[in-house]
Protein backbone atom coordinates (compact mmCIF):
# COMPACT_ATOMS: atom_id res chain seq x y z
CA UNK A 1 0.00 0.00 0.00
CA UNK A 2 0.94 3.19 -0.56
CA UNK A 3 2.44 5.52 2.34
CA UNK A 4 -0.11 7.69 3.56
CA UNK A 5 2.84 9.93 4.19
CA UNK A 6 3.56 9.82 0.30
CA UNK A 7 7.50 10.01 -1.00
CA UNK A 8 9.55 10.77 1.64
CA UNK A 9 12.83 12.24 1.10
CA UNK A 10 15.84 10.06 2.10
CA UNK A 11 17.20 11.49 5.27
CA UNK A 12 20.42 13.64 4.70
CA UNK A 13 22.21 13.81 7.87
CA UNK A 14 23.34 17.34 8.80
CA UNK A 15 25.41 19.26 6.15
CA UNK A 16 29.18 17.86 6.72
CA UNK A 17 31.48 20.41 5.85
CA UNK A 18 34.25 19.64 3.37
CA UNK A 19 37.01 18.57 4.92
CA UNK A 20 40.56 20.73 4.99
CA UNK A 21 39.26 22.88 2.96
CA UNK A 22 41.37 26.17 3.36
CA UNK A 23 43.33 24.06 6.25
CA UNK A 24 40.45 23.80 8.48
CA UNK A 25 38.72 20.42 8.91
CA UNK A 26 35.50 20.56 11.16
CA UNK A 27 32.58 17.97 11.15
CA UNK A 28 29.57 19.91 10.37
CA UNK A 29 29.22 23.65 8.37
CA UNK A 30 29.63 26.45 10.60
CA UNK A 31 25.69 26.97 11.09
CA UNK A 32 25.36 23.73 12.22
CA UNK A 33 28.25 23.69 14.68
CA UNK A 34 26.88 26.87 16.07
CA UNK A 35 23.77 25.90 16.42
CA UNK A 36 24.08 22.57 18.26
CA UNK A 37 27.18 23.45 19.89
CA UNK A 38 25.85 22.76 23.60
CA UNK A 39 24.47 19.78 22.83
CA UNK A 40 27.46 18.79 21.16
CA UNK A 41 29.78 20.00 24.36
CA UNK A 42 28.24 16.70 26.00
CA UNK A 43 30.90 14.13 27.27
CA UNK A 44 28.19 11.55 25.98
CA UNK A 45 26.90 13.48 23.39
CA UNK A 46 29.58 14.98 21.13
CA UNK A 47 29.80 14.83 17.00
CA UNK A 48 28.89 11.18 16.90
CA UNK A 49 25.25 12.09 18.70
CA UNK A 50 24.77 15.21 16.37
CA UNK A 51 24.95 12.64 13.10
CA UNK A 52 23.28 9.74 14.67
CA UNK A 53 20.62 12.20 16.15
CA UNK A 54 20.08 13.83 12.28
CA UNK A 55 19.62 10.61 10.36
CA UNK A 56 16.80 9.63 12.36
CA UNK A 57 13.06 10.26 12.87
CA UNK A 58 10.70 10.56 15.32
CA UNK A 59 7.14 10.52 14.79
CA UNK A 60 4.73 13.10 17.02
CA UNK A 61 1.33 12.37 17.05
CA UNK A 62 -0.91 14.92 18.66
CA UNK A 63 -0.19 18.53 18.43
CA UNK A 64 -1.28 19.42 22.01
CA UNK A 65 -0.13 19.83 25.40
CA UNK A 66 2.07 17.05 25.33
CA UNK A 67 3.14 17.11 21.36
CA UNK A 68 3.95 21.01 21.04
CA UNK A 69 6.64 21.03 23.67
CA UNK A 70 8.01 17.30 22.51
CA UNK A 71 7.96 18.44 19.00
CA UNK A 72 9.63 22.08 19.85
CA UNK A 73 12.81 20.44 21.76
CA UNK A 74 12.95 17.40 18.96
CA UNK A 75 12.84 20.27 16.43
CA UNK A 76 15.71 22.62 17.92
CA UNK A 77 17.88 19.85 18.74
CA UNK A 78 18.28 18.57 15.32
CA UNK A 79 16.11 15.67 14.73
CA UNK A 80 16.92 14.07 11.16
CA UNK A 81 12.80 14.19 10.53
CA UNK A 82 9.91 15.12 12.20
CA UNK A 83 6.58 13.93 11.75
CA UNK A 84 3.49 15.86 13.08
CA UNK A 85 0.06 13.71 13.06
CA UNK A 86 -2.58 15.66 14.52
CA UNK A 87 -6.40 14.46 14.06
CA UNK A 88 -7.24 17.99 12.13
CA UNK A 89 -8.57 19.85 15.40
CA UNK A 90 -8.20 23.50 15.30
CA UNK A 91 -6.44 25.66 17.53
CA UNK A 92 -8.53 26.87 20.20
CA UNK A 93 -8.26 29.73 22.21
CA UNK A 94 -8.56 27.29 25.33
CA UNK A 95 -5.61 25.51 24.06
CA UNK A 96 -3.37 28.28 24.67
CA UNK A 97 -2.33 28.07 28.46
CA UNK A 98 -0.38 24.96 27.78
CA UNK A 99 -0.14 24.10 24.34
CA UNK A 100 2.48 26.37 23.75
CA UNK A 101 3.63 25.91 20.11
CA UNK A 102 0.17 27.88 18.94
CA UNK A 103 -0.09 31.39 19.75
CA UNK A 104 -3.16 34.15 19.39
CA UNK A 105 -2.61 34.92 15.60
CA UNK A 106 -3.28 31.08 14.96
CA UNK A 107 -6.66 30.29 16.38
CA UNK A 108 -8.72 28.56 14.33
CA UNK A 109 -5.57 27.49 12.26
CA UNK A 110 -5.00 23.73 11.59
CA UNK A 111 -2.83 22.25 14.76
CA UNK A 112 -0.04 20.59 12.65
CA UNK A 113 0.26 23.49 10.93
CA UNK A 114 0.24 25.82 13.09
CA UNK A 115 3.32 23.68 15.16
CA UNK A 116 4.76 23.68 12.38
CA UNK A 117 4.96 27.08 11.65
CA UNK A 118 6.33 27.63 15.46
CA UNK A 119 9.10 24.70 14.45
CA UNK A 120 9.91 26.48 11.26
CA UNK A 121 10.93 29.69 13.05
CA UNK A 122 13.01 27.79 15.66
CA UNK A 123 15.07 26.13 13.27
CA UNK A 124 14.50 27.11 9.61
CA UNK A 125 16.66 24.06 8.67
CA UNK A 126 14.34 21.25 10.15
CA UNK A 127 12.83 18.56 7.84
CA UNK A 128 9.26 18.57 9.00
CA UNK A 129 6.30 16.71 7.54
CA UNK A 130 2.33 16.70 8.72
CA UNK A 131 -0.75 14.62 8.33
CA UNK A 132 -3.90 16.36 9.49
CA UNK A 133 -5.39 13.03 9.88
CA UNK A 134 -4.65 11.48 13.45
CA UNK A 135 -4.35 7.79 13.84
CA UNK A 136 -6.42 5.25 13.13
CA UNK A 137 -6.48 2.11 13.33
CA UNK A 138 -6.78 1.42 9.10
CA UNK A 139 -3.45 3.03 8.57
CA UNK A 140 -1.60 2.41 11.97
CA UNK A 141 1.13 0.56 10.58
CA UNK A 142 1.86 3.05 7.56
CA UNK A 143 1.97 5.79 9.65
CA UNK A 144 4.38 4.76 11.86
CA UNK A 145 6.44 2.82 9.44
CA UNK A 146 8.78 5.42 7.91
CA UNK A 147 9.60 6.51 11.77
CA UNK A 148 12.50 5.36 14.30
CA UNK A 149 10.62 6.50 17.33
CA UNK A 150 7.21 7.69 18.03
CA UNK A 151 5.89 9.69 20.63
CA UNK A 152 2.43 9.06 22.16
CA UNK A 153 1.02 12.51 22.71
CA UNK A 154 -2.69 12.01 22.55
CA UNK A 155 -5.34 12.61 24.77
CA UNK A 156 -7.48 9.10 24.33
CA UNK A 157 -7.53 5.90 25.43
CA UNK A 158 -8.28 4.64 21.50
CA UNK A 159 -5.66 5.98 20.23
CA UNK A 160 -3.04 4.72 22.90
CA UNK A 161 -3.85 1.01 22.27
CA UNK A 162 -3.69 1.62 18.17
CA UNK A 163 -0.25 3.65 18.61
CA UNK A 164 0.87 0.87 21.32
CA UNK A 165 -0.26 -2.27 18.97
CA UNK A 166 1.42 -0.74 16.13
CA UNK A 167 4.67 -0.15 17.94
CA UNK A 168 4.53 -3.21 19.27
CA UNK A 169 3.80 -5.15 15.65
CA UNK A 170 6.99 -2.82 13.97
CA UNK A 171 9.35 -2.69 17.18
CA UNK A 172 9.52 0.99 17.06
CA UNK A 173 10.18 2.42 20.24
CA UNK A 174 6.98 4.58 21.99
CA UNK A 175 7.40 7.64 24.07
CA UNK A 176 4.25 7.57 26.03
CA UNK A 177 3.62 10.75 27.99
CA UNK A 178 0.01 11.80 29.59
CA UNK A 179 -1.67 14.38 31.58
CA UNK A 180 -4.07 15.90 33.36
CA UNK A 181 -5.30 18.01 36.22
CA UNK A 182 -2.06 18.55 38.54
CA UNK A 183 -0.65 14.98 37.50
CA UNK A 184 1.48 13.47 34.57
CA UNK A 185 2.78 9.90 33.67
CA UNK A 186 5.82 8.84 31.48
CA UNK A 187 7.15 5.63 30.15
CA UNK A 188 8.74 4.44 26.98
CA UNK A 189 7.42 0.86 25.42
CA UNK A 190 8.79 -1.64 23.30
CA UNK A 191 12.25 -0.17 23.35
CA UNK A 192 13.87 -3.94 23.92
CA UNK A 193 13.46 -7.26 23.96
CA UNK A 194 12.20 -7.07 27.78
CA UNK A 195 10.50 -3.94 26.92
CA UNK A 196 6.14 -4.20 27.60
CA UNK A 197 4.18 -2.34 25.76
CA UNK A 198 1.39 -0.63 26.65
CA UNK A 199 -0.95 -3.40 26.55
CA UNK A 200 1.17 -5.43 28.90
CA UNK A 201 0.59 -3.14 31.68
CA UNK A 202 -2.68 -2.42 30.57
CA UNK A 203 -4.37 -5.55 28.89
CA UNK A 204 -7.97 -4.08 29.71
CA UNK A 205 -9.32 -0.33 29.19
CA UNK A 206 -10.65 1.38 31.58
CA UNK A 207 -14.64 1.75 31.54
CA UNK A 208 -15.04 5.02 29.29
CA UNK A 209 -16.89 6.74 32.34
CA UNK A 210 -13.26 6.78 34.07
CA UNK A 211 -11.69 8.52 31.88
CA UNK A 212 -11.16 12.14 32.28
CA UNK A 213 -10.18 14.71 29.78
CA UNK A 214 -8.60 18.12 29.90
CA UNK A 215 -11.44 20.07 28.09
CA UNK A 216 -13.55 18.62 31.00
CA UNK A 217 -11.12 17.84 34.18
CA UNK A 218 -9.16 21.03 33.68
CA UNK A 219 -5.55 21.26 33.46
CA UNK A 220 -2.59 23.15 34.65
CA UNK A 221 -0.39 24.22 31.82
CA UNK A 222 3.05 23.70 32.58
CA UNK A 223 1.99 19.89 33.64
CA UNK A 224 1.88 18.49 29.85
CA UNK A 225 4.88 20.54 29.44
CA UNK A 226 6.80 18.89 31.77
CA UNK A 227 5.96 15.23 30.41
CA UNK A 228 6.16 16.27 27.13
CA UNK A 229 9.48 18.06 27.69
CA UNK A 230 10.70 14.64 29.09
CA UNK A 231 9.43 12.85 26.06
CA UNK A 232 12.04 14.26 24.36
CA UNK A 233 14.68 13.73 26.54
CA UNK A 234 13.74 10.26 26.25
CA UNK A 235 13.52 10.54 22.63
CA UNK A 236 16.44 11.97 22.09
CA UNK A 237 18.30 9.47 24.24
CA UNK A 238 16.60 6.98 22.17
CA UNK A 239 17.65 8.87 18.65
CA UNK A 240 20.78 10.12 19.80
CA UNK A 241 22.04 6.68 21.24
CA UNK A 242 23.31 8.58 24.20
CA UNK A 243 26.03 6.19 25.39
CA UNK A 244 25.01 4.95 29.53
CA UNK A 245 21.64 6.73 29.55
CA UNK A 246 19.11 4.80 30.80
CA UNK A 247 15.93 4.68 28.98
CA UNK A 248 11.98 4.98 30.82
CA UNK A 249 11.21 1.32 30.43
CA UNK A 250 9.66 -1.13 32.33
CA UNK A 251 9.61 2.17 34.51
CA UNK A 252 7.19 5.00 35.15
CA UNK A 253 7.43 8.38 36.05
CA UNK A 254 5.01 9.67 38.32
CA UNK A 255 4.62 13.38 38.30
CA UNK A 256 2.17 15.34 41.02
CA UNK A 257 2.55 19.16 40.48
CA UNK A 258 0.44 19.76 43.69
CA UNK A 259 2.65 18.33 45.92
CA UNK A 260 5.48 18.57 44.33
CA UNK A 261 6.36 14.83 44.09
CA UNK A 262 8.07 12.67 41.60
CA UNK A 263 8.79 8.85 41.79
CA UNK A 264 9.60 6.25 39.56
CA UNK A 265 7.86 2.94 39.84
CA UNK A 266 9.42 -0.42 38.54
CA UNK A 267 7.11 -1.87 36.02
CA UNK A 268 6.74 -5.95 34.92
CA UNK A 269 7.96 -6.87 32.09
CA UNK A 270 6.95 -8.06 28.26
CA UNK A 271 4.25 -10.11 29.06
CA UNK A 272 4.56 -13.46 27.24
CA UNK A 273 0.60 -13.89 26.43
CA UNK A 274 -0.12 -9.85 25.54
CA UNK A 275 -1.95 -10.08 22.34
CA UNK A 276 0.03 -7.15 21.24
CA UNK A 277 3.52 -8.33 21.42
CA UNK A 278 3.25 -12.15 23.02
CA UNK A 279 1.83 -15.25 21.94
CA UNK A 280 -1.91 -15.48 23.57
CA UNK A 281 -3.02 -19.24 24.58
CA UNK A 282 -5.39 -18.52 21.75
CA UNK A 283 -3.77 -17.13 18.93
CA UNK A 284 -6.55 -15.84 17.26
CA UNK A 285 -6.15 -13.25 20.05
CA UNK A 286 -2.95 -11.97 18.60
CA UNK A 287 -3.29 -8.69 17.14
CA UNK A 288 -0.95 -8.47 14.11
CA UNK A 289 -2.14 -5.64 12.47
CA UNK A 290 -4.58 -2.55 14.28
CA UNK A 291 -6.40 -2.42 11.21
CA UNK A 292 -7.91 -5.57 11.64
CA UNK A 293 -9.13 -4.76 14.99
CA UNK A 294 -12.18 -3.63 17.04
CA UNK A 295 -10.72 -0.29 18.85
CA UNK A 296 -14.20 1.25 19.53
CA UNK A 297 -16.05 -1.98 20.68
CA UNK A 298 -12.84 -2.75 23.03
CA UNK A 299 -12.65 0.38 24.87
CA UNK A 300 -16.94 1.11 25.56
CA UNK A 301 -16.57 -2.85 26.85
CA UNK A 302 -16.95 -2.46 30.47
CA UNK A 303 -18.94 0.79 30.69
CA UNK A 304 -20.15 1.34 34.27
CA UNK A 305 -22.52 4.93 32.86
CA UNK A 306 -26.30 4.50 33.30
CA UNK A 307 -27.32 3.62 29.37
CA UNK A 308 -29.16 6.67 27.98
CA UNK A 309 -32.28 5.55 26.90
CA UNK A 310 -34.58 8.16 25.05
CA UNK A 311 -34.11 11.65 25.64
CA UNK A 312 -38.18 11.19 26.63
CA UNK A 313 -39.28 13.62 29.55
CA UNK A 314 -36.14 15.78 29.33
CA UNK A 315 -36.29 19.66 28.22
CA UNK A 316 -34.81 20.98 25.03
CA UNK A 317 -32.78 24.12 26.36
CA UNK A 318 -35.60 26.36 24.93
CA UNK A 319 -37.86 25.29 27.80
CA UNK A 320 -35.34 27.59 30.02
CA UNK A 321 -36.70 30.59 27.68
CA UNK A 322 -40.00 30.18 29.82
CA UNK A 323 -38.80 32.04 33.36
CA UNK A 324 -42.05 31.87 35.00
CA UNK A 325 -41.13 27.93 34.57
CA UNK A 326 -37.68 28.69 36.18
CA UNK A 327 -39.18 30.65 38.85
CA UNK A 328 -41.21 27.97 39.99
CA UNK A 329 -39.19 25.33 39.53
CA UNK A 330 -35.86 23.86 41.87
CA UNK A 331 -32.97 24.52 39.18
CA UNK A 332 -29.90 22.74 40.02
CA UNK A 333 -26.76 23.11 38.14
CA UNK A 334 -25.13 19.31 38.26
CA UNK A 335 -21.37 20.59 37.51
CA UNK A 336 -18.38 21.19 39.86
CA UNK A 337 -17.65 23.84 41.61
CA UNK A 338 -14.91 25.54 39.92
CA UNK A 339 -17.06 25.48 35.95
CA UNK A 340 -20.09 26.87 37.85
CA UNK A 341 -18.16 29.77 38.90
CA UNK A 342 -16.97 30.51 36.09
CA UNK A 343 -20.35 31.24 34.81
CA UNK A 344 -23.64 30.11 34.74
CA UNK A 345 -27.62 30.55 34.42
CA UNK A 346 -29.09 32.64 36.70
CA UNK A 347 -31.61 31.37 39.42
CA UNK A 348 -29.76 28.12 38.91
CA UNK A 349 -27.76 26.46 42.05
CA UNK A 350 -25.15 24.73 41.89
CA UNK A 351 -24.92 21.25 43.45
CA UNK A 352 -21.67 19.36 41.81
CA UNK A 353 -22.75 15.76 40.81
CA UNK A 354 -20.30 13.76 43.44
CA UNK A 355 -21.97 15.51 46.23
CA UNK A 356 -25.49 15.42 45.10
CA UNK A 357 -25.94 11.54 46.68
CA UNK A 358 -25.61 13.49 50.28
CA UNK A 359 -28.24 15.78 49.45
CA UNK A 360 -30.64 13.81 48.36
CA UNK A 361 -32.32 14.16 51.34
CA UNK A 362 -32.24 17.28 51.66
CA UNK A 363 -33.62 17.85 48.55
CA UNK A 364 -36.50 15.92 48.84
CA UNK A 365 -37.89 17.69 52.22
CA UNK A 366 -37.64 21.18 49.97
CA UNK A 367 -38.84 20.57 47.00
CA UNK A 368 -42.59 19.36 47.48
CA UNK A 369 -44.07 19.14 44.08
CA UNK A 370 -41.68 21.57 42.63
CA UNK A 371 -40.34 20.67 39.30
CA UNK A 372 -36.50 19.98 39.91
CA UNK A 373 -34.63 21.22 36.10
CA UNK A 374 -31.11 19.66 36.08
CA UNK A 375 -28.69 20.77 33.97
CA UNK A 376 -24.75 20.04 33.00
CA UNK A 377 -21.96 21.52 30.82
CA UNK A 378 -23.49 18.86 27.45
CA UNK A 379 -26.46 16.76 29.59
CA UNK A 380 -24.74 13.53 30.38
CA UNK A 381 -24.25 14.25 34.02
CA UNK A 382 -27.56 15.61 34.22
CA UNK A 383 -28.89 13.08 33.05
CA UNK A 384 -27.12 10.21 35.27
CA UNK A 385 -28.44 13.12 38.18
CA UNK A 386 -32.12 12.40 37.24
CA UNK A 387 -31.84 8.75 37.31
CA UNK A 388 -29.85 9.12 40.89
CA UNK A 389 -33.37 11.32 41.62
CA UNK A 390 -35.85 8.80 40.41
CA UNK A 391 -33.87 6.00 42.61
CA UNK A 392 -34.50 8.13 45.47
CA UNK A 393 -37.91 8.20 44.94
CA UNK A 394 -37.65 11.78 43.28
CA UNK A 395 -40.16 11.80 40.49
CA UNK A 396 -40.44 15.32 39.45
CA UNK A 397 -37.12 15.79 37.79
CA UNK A 398 -35.93 16.55 34.34
CA UNK A 399 -33.10 17.70 33.06
CA UNK A 400 -31.95 19.78 29.73
CA UNK A 401 -30.60 17.70 26.31
CA UNK A 402 -26.95 18.92 25.49
CA UNK A 403 -26.71 21.21 28.76
CA UNK A 404 -24.84 24.36 28.17
CA UNK A 405 -23.98 24.10 25.02
CA UNK A 406 -27.54 23.36 23.40
CA UNK A 407 -28.67 26.97 25.68
CA UNK A 408 -25.52 28.62 24.10
CA UNK A 409 -26.46 27.29 20.22
CA UNK A 410 -30.11 27.48 20.62
CA UNK A 411 -30.73 30.41 22.98
CA UNK A 412 -27.88 32.29 23.69
CA UNK A 413 -24.63 32.88 22.26
CA UNK A 414 -23.25 35.27 24.41
CA UNK A 415 -22.97 32.65 27.09
CA UNK A 416 -19.06 31.87 27.69
CA UNK A 417 -17.59 29.03 25.76
CA UNK A 418 -14.79 27.47 27.77
CA UNK B 1 -5.25 -5.15 63.29
CA UNK B 2 -2.26 -4.46 60.55
CA UNK B 3 -1.49 -1.08 59.89
CA UNK B 4 -0.60 0.16 56.29
CA UNK B 5 -0.17 3.02 54.50
CA UNK B 6 -2.74 3.27 51.64
CA UNK B 7 -2.02 5.88 48.52
CA UNK B 8 -4.57 7.26 45.42
CA UNK B 9 -3.75 9.32 42.59
CA UNK B 10 -4.43 9.45 39.07
CA UNK B 11 -7.98 10.90 40.40
CA UNK B 12 -8.32 7.68 42.67
CA UNK B 13 -8.67 10.36 45.53
CA UNK B 14 -11.65 11.64 45.02
CA UNK B 15 -12.84 8.51 45.99
CA UNK B 16 -11.78 8.93 49.47
CA UNK B 17 -12.56 12.51 50.28
CA UNK B 18 -9.52 13.94 48.33
CA UNK B 19 -7.11 11.89 50.74
CA UNK B 20 -3.75 11.16 48.69
CA UNK B 21 -2.28 9.26 51.59
CA UNK B 22 -3.70 7.36 54.16
CA UNK B 23 -2.12 5.40 57.47
CA UNK B 24 -4.92 2.87 57.70
CA UNK B 25 -5.03 -0.39 60.42
CA UNK B 26 -6.60 -2.84 58.93
CA UNK B 27 -7.83 -6.39 59.56
CA UNK B 28 -4.83 -8.83 60.09
CA UNK B 29 -4.06 -11.57 57.22
CA UNK B 30 -5.46 -9.43 54.50
CA UNK B 31 -4.30 -10.96 50.92
CA UNK B 32 -4.04 -7.44 49.06
CA UNK B 33 -6.94 -8.97 47.07
CA UNK B 34 -8.96 -9.00 50.16
CA UNK B 35 -7.52 -5.62 51.46
CA UNK B 36 -9.33 -3.74 47.88
CA UNK B 37 -12.65 -5.62 48.78
CA UNK B 38 -11.76 -3.84 52.68
CA UNK B 39 -11.44 -0.51 51.35
CA UNK B 40 -14.21 -0.82 49.07
CA UNK B 41 -16.58 -1.41 51.53
CA UNK B 42 -15.34 0.67 54.29
CA UNK B 43 -13.54 4.02 53.17
CA UNK B 44 -15.15 4.43 49.68
CA UNK B 45 -18.72 6.28 50.16
CA UNK B 46 -19.95 6.08 46.59
CA UNK B 47 -19.35 5.23 42.77
CA UNK B 48 -17.88 1.89 44.37
CA UNK B 49 -17.26 0.81 40.66
CA UNK B 50 -14.83 3.42 39.69
CA UNK B 51 -12.92 1.52 42.38
CA UNK B 52 -13.23 -2.03 42.25
CA UNK B 53 -15.62 -4.95 41.21
CA UNK B 54 -15.91 -6.58 44.59
CA UNK B 55 -12.10 -7.58 45.13
CA UNK B 56 -11.01 -7.44 41.32
CA UNK B 57 -9.36 -3.64 40.75
CA UNK B 58 -11.09 -2.06 37.62
CA UNK B 59 -9.26 -1.91 34.79
CA UNK B 60 -6.89 1.31 34.04
CA UNK B 61 -5.54 0.86 37.64
CA UNK B 62 -2.14 -0.07 38.43
CA UNK B 63 -1.64 -1.25 41.60
CA UNK B 64 2.12 -0.93 43.26
CA UNK B 65 3.25 -2.71 46.45
CA UNK B 66 6.35 -1.02 48.02
CA UNK B 67 6.34 1.20 45.33
CA UNK B 68 7.03 -1.78 42.62
CA UNK B 69 4.29 -3.31 40.28
CA UNK B 70 2.23 -5.91 42.10
CA UNK B 71 2.14 -8.26 38.91
CA UNK B 72 5.78 -8.83 40.21
CA UNK B 73 4.57 -9.69 43.83
CA UNK B 74 1.54 -12.53 43.26
CA UNK B 75 -1.42 -9.42 42.40
CA UNK B 76 -4.51 -10.26 44.60
CA UNK B 77 -2.17 -13.30 46.38
CA UNK B 78 0.60 -10.86 47.97
CA UNK B 79 -0.50 -11.20 52.05
CA UNK B 80 0.04 -8.33 53.88
CA UNK B 81 2.57 -6.90 56.31
CA UNK B 82 2.73 -4.65 58.88
CA UNK B 83 4.36 -1.06 57.50
CA UNK B 84 3.35 -2.25 53.79
CA UNK B 85 3.06 1.09 51.27
CA UNK B 86 -0.03 0.13 48.53
CA UNK B 87 -0.45 2.37 45.87
CA UNK B 88 -3.97 2.89 43.46
CA UNK B 89 -3.20 5.06 40.16
CA UNK B 90 -5.45 5.64 37.72
CA UNK B 91 -3.91 6.13 34.41
CA UNK B 92 -3.47 9.43 32.90
CA UNK B 93 -5.07 9.85 28.99
CA UNK B 94 -4.97 13.57 28.81
CA UNK B 95 -2.91 15.49 26.74
ZN1 LIG C 1 2.56 -6.27 25.07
Amino acid sequence: MKSPWGELQELKGASTAQEEENGVRQAFSNDVLERYSRQMLLLRFGVEGQKRLSQKSVLVIGAGGLGCPAAMYLASAGVGRLGLLDRGDSVDRSNLHRQIGHTDASVGADKCLSLRDSLMRINPGSSICTLSTGITAKFALQLILPFDIVLDCTDNVESRYIISDACAALRKPLVSGSAIGFEGQLSVYCDSEESPCYRCIFPSPPPPDCVGSCDTAGVLGPVPGVIGTMQAVEALKLAAEIEGAEVCSRRMVLYDGLSCETRVIRLRSRSKTCRACGNPEDSSQRIVNPAEFDYGSFTLAGSCATPQSTDQGRLRATALLDKGRLKDALCIDVRPKEQFDMCSIGGFQNIPITKLSKELITIQNRVGDKEIILICRRGVDSATAVSMMRKAGIENATDVIGGLDAWRQECNPEFPTY
Amino acid sequence: MTSVVLEFSGGLELLVDGKKRLEQEVPDKLTLGGLIGWIRSNLIKERHELFSQGQRIRPGVLVLINDVDWELEGKETYNLSSGDCISFISTLHGG
